[in-house]
């Protein structure tokens, strides 16, 4: 196996461990939102094992070859742009309070959201060019 | 851009997998580029004839040339 595939399989498998801990992190924080402390812990999944998926989305791209690359922008703008259309539609929806989510909405919804599309051009982009 | 990648590795008796070892890329990426599916970039595209030992207009043809 070329070198360039073990850094990019390397990475691949740092950012799922790095995923398994921040997801379950980042919806216990979402859990205790309410409690004392909250913006503390709400923090936490962003210092930890968030920053560790950044940086490790980040060497995925980098030690991929061309077209990895090239597959990971199609992916990174298909979930981009994705959200930003989501994010027009809700900030047109009427809503009681002007630049509140809808009810029923939270953040982590269009967390969750850019993720799902994240995988979906990922999928998209495998299959162009398989 | 037209390439004859399949036909020169095929004589050289590699499979796609080897050739990618030897350009230190994927297997998905020779097999785009012999499908004609994705244009190497210029370092590659170098990479690949060197290879050969073939120049690069001898591996790569422009399709409106």
């Amino acid at each position: 196996m070329p070198a360039s595939q073990q850094r990019a399989r390397r990475d691949r498998r740092r950012l799922l461990i790095a995923a398994a801990i921040y997801v379950p992190a980042l919806l216990a924080a979402d859990a205790y939102a309410d409690t004392s402390g909250a913006g503390i812990l709400a923090f936490m999944p962003a210092l930890g094992a968030g920053l560790a998926m950044m940086l490790f989305a980040v060497a995925a791209v980098r030690h991929g070859d061309e077209l990895q690359r090239l597959v990971h922008l199609e992916a990174l703008a298909f979930a981009f742009v994705g959200l930003a259309v989501v994010c027009l539609v809700l900030a047109i929806l009427p809503t009681p309070a002007g630049g509140e989510l809808p009810e029923g909405i939270r953040w982590i919804h269009l967390w969750i959201l850019l993720s799902t599309l994240w995988c979906v051009g990922l999928g998209a982009a495998h299959w162009r060019h398989r | 851009m037209k390439n004859r990648l399949r036909e020169l590795r095929e004589a050289c008796g590699w499979t796609q997998s080897e050739l990618a070892e030897l350009l230190d890329v994927s297997r998905q990426t020779v097999h785009s580029i012999e499908k004609g599916k994705y244009a190497p970039s210029l370092p590659l595209a170098f990479k690949i004839s060197r290879i050969f030992e073939r120049a690069i207009e001898d591996v790569f043809s422009d399709e409106d040339a």
